[in-house]
């Protein structure tokens, strides 16, 4: 977790800034919601890690399609070469991810149920991040991002096959 | 009028001096028995004359002679000479004694080296009227010319005892080939057959021939150069052309065309010389100032280039800083409520300690935004320090620029200057060519003086052909030789000789008599008997001086004869030195006689014009004989007196 991070001296303001449990939770919340909605189920508890990867890495996110086609397991074909260190990536990840998530838990916008995490609209936060006007375009691509991958997801009902494409062993 | 000797004389090592007087235009007998010196006379005679070889006796009366002398006379002129005895082993010594217009014997006491051999025989050639001529070897012959000199006339005066019966040879020194050749050569000269001045005419004729061919050959490398200068000048003419000389075209192969033409090129004015508008200072300033320009211009860009970079990496950080801080924005959307209680969603686990992760990343929310705020505070002053830098450089670049166009223009400026200096060396260098072309014209063009120069010539090698005509003068030599000839034939009649009615010539060439029998013509050797041939010696030597004398030609007026009687004596008597003229037989005696008396009345003849010197054994009570002897010497008496002292 990232607090487990901010304990050693020299950990960098830059990775908490960039990694801070706002932007993760954001990500994680978009992406949940568009999964939900077009999948009818709750988001499970492992795509946050592999979500956050694709999204807050910029070589991975640069090659993502810019609408949901096709699928997930041709575009990993076709962008293999990239994806080689995804797994060391999400990995490293991790504690952003987790701080992500217990922020949105902190906020009371996502549940953990039996099959994964179901997300809420408390506060009308959707609206408030989707109407976001942000100094960075970059980031508001990031935010886009995150409903294309929630969405794209969505049409993946095997999970092990998702992981098995990306290399990640449970 | 050539010289005669008047005394001869030998002088003792102690200072006495003994003399043999000599009667001058006449006969002069000295007569005795032998080994008294008689012969010695000729021979002290002919080393007084200029022998290079000494060929005095070794005897030892001669030892006690330390010098021998004789005295020269002609006409109220008189030389002595003196040359010193040599020791036995020395054969040529050339330091002589000489001294002019005196009448006695000199002391012993004057006497001294004063001259050398070539000195006297140039005084002897001067008192014999020998000229400065130079023979010329006949065609074909390998000697070099010489000049006659008293050697050659010596050979026409002496005949000792062993040539005066010689029947193969008629002359002294002609046993040696070249004395023989010597005495061809310069027999013409004394005989008068060519002028004195043949051989100069005859080297003047050569010279002359060489000189005209020389100039046939500079005619014909005239004719070159006119051809060679005509074409250089139409070569001239056409580069003249191209160089912007206004010269015509040469249309006319004439030399005066070509003259005219490069006349026109050589004085052609050259174009002025040209300054460089621009000095070198200017030129100096100029890329001084162009080399600062680019130095600032370069300090600028460096200036430039750490702006730039410093903005870019402004820029940079505002973008990673935007996105940073739109990232942790996205945290303000949720709101500030957060449950109490944070637990991990998969293990349950208290992690209220993220909840100092939230304010951690208030705080460096804060930060971030105070950094980007200066960055965006220095940015309007970096963007103002980079225009200025900018401008700055735009005006550097446009100062290098204008330095640099000012730089080309005077290098332009100075490639036109340097090319209008090397057109006006080039004129400068046709305007030379000409001049020179022209000299060749010149020396093409003075044929008018080279001809009147080649007609001098001809006509002086005519007229000198004509007096050198070789031809000419064997005729006159062929003539000569029959008028001695004819003088030889009297004297041998008047002596009787054997065969003295026959037909004999004197053979100027071989130099020898001929005789003449029917068909055939015999030599000397073929009349036979010794008698003979000392009488014929006799009539040829007297024949030819009477040519000598009745022509002046220039040999000494003397004749020495070494016994006349030698041959009549018989073989024993011959080696007797008591033999006289009792020891012949009447007929022989008288033949003797005859021959004695022939060359008195040669004498009488010539009027003292002429002296013969006769060594003779017999002796004879007629008064012309004992008023013609000198000296007789019988019992001691002898040429060196027997009191004088050895060395």
């Amino acid at each position: 977790m990232l607090s487990q991070l901010l304990s050693e001296d020299d950990y960098p303001d830059e990775l908490v800034n960039l990694y801070n449990p706002g932007f993760t939770g954001s990500v994680i919340f978009l992406a949940g919601h568009a999964y939900q909605e077009k999948a009818g189920r709750s988001l499970p508890f492992v795509y946050p890690y592999i979500v956050i990867t694709l999204v807050a890495v910029d070589e991975f996110r640069q090659r993502l399609p810019s609408r949901v086609a096709g699928r997930i397991s041709d575009w990993v074909q076709t962008n293999a070469d990239v994806l080689i260190g995804f797994p060391a990536r999400a990995v490293a990840l991790k504690p952003f991810v987790d701080s992500g998530i217990v922020f949105l838990s902190g906020k009371n916008l996502v549940k953990f149920e039996q099959d994964g995490c179901r997300f809420s609209n408390r506060g009308g936060v959707r609206g408030r991040l989707g109407n976001a006007r942000l100094s960075s375009g970059a980031v508001e691509n990031e935010l886009r991002c995150a409903g294309l991958l929630g969405r794209w997801l969505a049409g993946e009902s095997d999970i092990s096959s998702v992981l098995a494409f990306f290399g990640i062993k449970p | 009028m050539s010289f005669q000797v008047r005394t001869i004389c030998v002088y003792s090592h102690d200072g006495r001096a003994r003399s043999i007087g000599l009667r001058t235009g006449e006969l002069s007998i000295v007569t005795g028995k032998s080994e008294t010196g008689k012969s010695a006379l000729l021979s002290i005679l002919n080393y007084c004359l200029g022998s290079r070889t000494y060929r005095i006796p070794i005897g030892t009366d001669f030892a006690k002679c330390s010098w021998f002398g004789a005295l020269f006379v002609r006409g109220t002129e008189t030389l002595f000479v003196a040359r010193p005895r040599l020791p036995p082993g020395q054969k040529s010594h050339t330091g002589v004694f000489i001294k002019h217009g005196v009448q006695e014997v000199v002391p012993y006491t004057e006497l001294a080296v004063n001259a050398n051999l070539d000195t006297l025989t140039s005084t002897l050639a001067s008192l014999a009227d020998i000229g400065d001529a130079i023979t010329q070897p006949e065609p074909g012959r390998t000697t070099d010319a010489i000049s006659p000199s008293i050697r050659h006339a010596r050979n026409l005066i002496l005949q000792p005892q062993s040539l005066i019966a010689n029947e193969r040879q008629l002359f002294y020194g002609t046993d040696d080939t070249f004395e023989k050749l010597h005495m061809r050569d310069t027999l013409p000269y004394f005989l008068g057959a060519v002028p004195e001045d043949f051989a100069r005419k005859r080297m003047r004729l050569r010279e002359a021939r060489h000189e005209l061919k020389v100039l046939t050959m500079a005619d014909e490398e005239r004719e070159a150069t006119k051809r060679y200068a005509l074409r250089a000048a139409a070569v001239l003419v056409s580069e003249a052309r191209d160089a912007g000389i206004g010269v015509d075209p040469l249309v006319e192969q004439t030399l005066s065309a070509g003259q005219a033409a490069l006349r026109f090129i050589a004085d052609w004015e050259e174009l002025e010389t040209r300054a460089t508008d621009t000095d070198s200072d200017e030129l100096s300033e100029l890329q001084d100032r162009f080399q600062r320009m680019q130095r600032e211009s370069g300090e600028i860009r460096r200036k430039i280039d750490a702006a730039e970079a410093f903005a870019v990496r402004a820029t940079a950080f505002t973008e990673e800083a935007g996105i940073q801080d739109s990232r942790l924005a996205l945290m303000e959307l949720f709101g500030d409520e957060l449950a109490d209680e944070l637990r991990c969603p998969l293990c349950g686990s208290d992690v209220r300690a993220e909840r100092d992760v939230l304010a951690a990343v208030r705080q460096s929310t804060i930060r971030l935004r105070q950094q980007l705020e200066a960055v965006s505070r220095q940015r309007p002053r970096l963007t103002q320090h980079l225009d200025g830098l900018r401008n700055r450089l735009s005006e550097v670049e446009r100062e290098t620029d204008n330095a640099r166009s000012a730089i080309r223009a005077i290098y332009r400026a100075q490639s036109e200057t340097r090319a209008y200096q090397q057109e006006v060396l080039r004129r400068a260098q046709l305007s030379g060519r000409a001049i020179e072309v022209l000299r060749g014209f010149g020396e093409a063009s003075d044929g008018e003086r080279r001809d009147n120069e080649r007609r001098n010539l001809e006509r002086e090698i005519a007229r000198l052909a004509q007096e050198c005509d070789t031809d000419a003068i064997a005729e006159r030599m062929r003539t000569i030789g029959i008028a001695i000839s004819s003088k030889i034939a009297a004297y041998a009649r008047n002596m009787e000789l054997a065969h003295a009615d026959s037909a004999m010539s004197l053979d100027l060439t071989e130099l020898e008599l001929r005789f003449v029998f029917g068909l055939d013509t015999v030599g000397l050797e073929r009349i036979g008997a010794g008698k003979n041939w000392v009488g014929y010696h006799v009539a040829a030597l007297l024949g030819l001086h009477s040519w000598l004398i009745e022509h002046s030609r220039p040999v000494p007026r003397i004749l020495f004869f070494d016994q006349v009687s030698q041959p009549f004596f018989s073989n024993e008597m011959q080696n007797n030195p008591d033999r006289s003229e009792d020891d012949l037989t009447d007929d022989d005696r008288q033949q003797a006689m005859r021959i004695i008396r022939q060359l008195h009345e040669f004498c009488n003849e010539y009027e003292s014009q002429f002296q013969i010197i006769l060594i003779e054994h017999i002796d004879s009570d007629e008064d012309w004989f004992r008023d013609s002897v000198v000296a007789r010497w019988r019992g001691s008496e002898g040429l060196v007196p027997n009191d004088w002292p050895l060395e």
